[in-house]
């Protein structure tokens, strides 16, 4: 085994390595969004439907969810959000039906998410950072 | 002044779905339909009188709710929602399954932390009056019924106007709201009330660990009975005593300005929620006025799929005492036994005083089954001391207890 094998093969281990040890979400936003950066409590109080509009531009909020399956959607909101996902279905079927809030838009995965967030200038969804580009604007990121 | 409230409530309730007509020209952005469900069985140990219209056979009609809600996103700001809910049995004189709407508001947005509506929505009377029927959202089968109803069954929606202010403050989320508008309806199919005006505002913090919530309402209270026909003939005696006149508008209320409090918390430890809830009216003790006062505890122990819960309440119900005082009086004046039919009279207005004049402890367990992401499967077994002004006015015997066993299953979509 020569030592450019040897880098390589490394390399790819740290690379595995860092993945799992930075296996964060990032909060997204559209690239051309006016929002710069929102802070855990907003980004909070968006995804529980407390705010509906964006505070400085007023401009109706279009919440992503993942789907429920998918464990990027369990960590953001047991450990980010602090809801178990028991408690947040009861809650969400309370906004819905109170006239609170309508629940999140379900997108199936990270890019899905992406695309839409990509498309659609009021859109906020998260994703893995790993899948991060250019296309669309972090506004929180956040690792367990 | 009849032909005035018609057009004020239809301003209240029909400007949402004329403005959502005009609206639709403008083509909603985004329009969803949802609903929920409740499918139950029931019984008591009682066959003498109903609870919640459950009686000693099973029934599955007293808990059982269908509701279908339409919400249209028109642009950033304007949003409408209606709500249509078919119930098995209400305390109104609305029939069975009959659909009725319980929510038909048009929302203006006015920045991220400010809102107003305008239409019907449900009298924000406890922690869980905007969720009453939506069974999926809480724990219980339903919100605990001897604190809750005898005050619901009035005033259970209102045709007006709110004002919501919902900003974060270093404690926590922070919801002010102010409302104004009125309300009727039938209760028992035998008493008919109208709170108009109902004014109030309702504050409530979120800390993430627990919500904390006081609301206050004042509502202008006009209520007329059967037991009003009772008052018509103690009136004929009027001329021989200033008590029978007193007797006679005893029986009924007039515009009579009823305040109410209401305190709530809901707490989270671990696993473990606790919802404890106080509330009461403050009457004007003159004629047939009735003073409220109830208050619950809940605890729930949260697993993946079982969740065990327990509450403990307690409710009473409390008439104007001068009905006696002037019941007493009128015996002094004409003692019983001289005019058999005047004694006929008293005693019915006698024992319906003490058939609302009531007081009950209530033990519930139960448990909630999450079998399904959309679906809970729920069984408890609640247990009434001395009786229940759930049939409020009615000569149930309440030196027995009740017991009630129901078993639902809900469902939101």
């Amino acid at each position: 085994m020569d030592v450019l094998t040897v880098i390589k093969s490394m390399s790819i281990i740290l690379l595995l390595t860092a993945n799992i040890c930075f296996a964060d979400f990032v909060v997204i936003v559209n690239a051309n969004s006016d929002i710069e950066s929102l802070d855990a409590t907003a980004v909070r109080r968006i995804f529980l439907g407390k705010e509906k509009l964006y505070p400085n531009t007023n401009e109706k909020i279009k919440v992503l969810d993942q789907d429920r399956n998918r464990k990027i959607y369990q960590t953001f909101y047991k450990d980010f959000i602090g809801f178990r996902l028991k408690q947040l279905r009861r809650y969400r079927a309370a906004n819905l039906f109170s006239g609170k809030s309508l629940p999140p838009i379900i997108k199936p995965d990270d890019d899905a998410v992406k695309a839409f967030v990509q498309a659609e200038p009021a859109a906020i969804g998260y994703i893995n950072s790993n899948l991060l580009d250019d296309s669309v604007r972090v506004v929180h990121q956040w690792a367990p | 002044m009849l032909a005035l409230k018609a057009i004020q409530r239809h301003v209240y309730g029909f400007i949402p779905l004329t403005l959502c007509l005009i609206c639709a020209d403008l083509q909603a952005q985004d329009m969803t339909v949802s609903g929920f469900a409740s499918l139950s069985a029931g019984r008591t140990n009682r066959s003498d009188e109903k609870l919640i219209d459950y009686g000693e056979n099973w029934s599955v009609r007293s808990d059982t709710v269908l509701g279908l809600q339409l919400n249209a996103q028109f642009n950033d700001r304007f949003s409408l929602m209606g709500q249509v809910v078919s119930r098995g049995f209400s305390y109104d004189d609305r029939d069975d399954f009959e659909p009725t709407v319980d929510w038909l508001t048009l929302s203006y947005q006015i920045d991220s932390t400010k809102q107003i509506r305008i239409g019907r929505v449900q009298n924000p009377l406890f922690l869980f009056s905007d969720t009453l029927e939506i069974g999926y959202s809480y724990v219980w089968v339903r919100p605990p019924i001897d604190v809750y109803m005898p005050i619901l069954g009035f005033l259970h929606s209102v045709d007006g106007v709110d004002f919501s202010y919902t900003p974060h403050t270093e404690l926590g989320d922070l919801a002010i709201s102010f409302f104004a508008g009125e309300t009727d309806g039938v209760y028992n199919n035998r008493i008919t009330t109208t709170a108009d005006p109902i004014v109030g505002f309702n504050i409530s913090l979120d800390t993430g660990d627990a919500i904390f919530r006081y609301g206050f309402q004042g509502f202008e209270l006009t209520q007329r009975s059967p037991f009003g026909e009772i008052g018509v003939a103690f009136s004929a005696l009027a001329s021989v005593d200033p008590v029978f006149q007193e007797l006679s508008t005893s029986q009924e209320l007039d515009d009579a300005w009823y305040q109410y409090h209401s305190l709530g918390a809901q707490a989270y430890y671990e696993d473990w929620t606790f919802i404890a809830e106080i509330n009461g009216s403050v009457s004007p003790e003159e004629d047939m006025s009735i003073r409220f006062f109830g208050t619950y505890f809940s605890a729930s122990l949260s697993g993946d799929v079982f969740t065990p819960y327990g509450v403990l309440g307690y409710s009473r119900l409390r008439p104007n005492t001068e009905l006696t005082d002037f019941l007493n009086q009128s015996e002094a004046i004409i003692p019983s036994g001289i005019m058999p039919t005047l004694d006929a009279l008293r005693n019915f207005a006698r024992s319906n005083y003490e058939a609302i004049s009531m007081s009950s402890y209530s033990t519930t367990l139960g448990v909630r089954v999450d079998i399904h992401p959309q679906w809970a499967l729920k069984a408890e077994i609640q247990y009434f001391s001395g009786g229940t002004h759930l049939v409020l006015g009615s000569q149930i015997d309440k030196n027995k207890d009740v017991i009630l066993a129901t078993i639902v299953v809900d469902t939101v979509f």
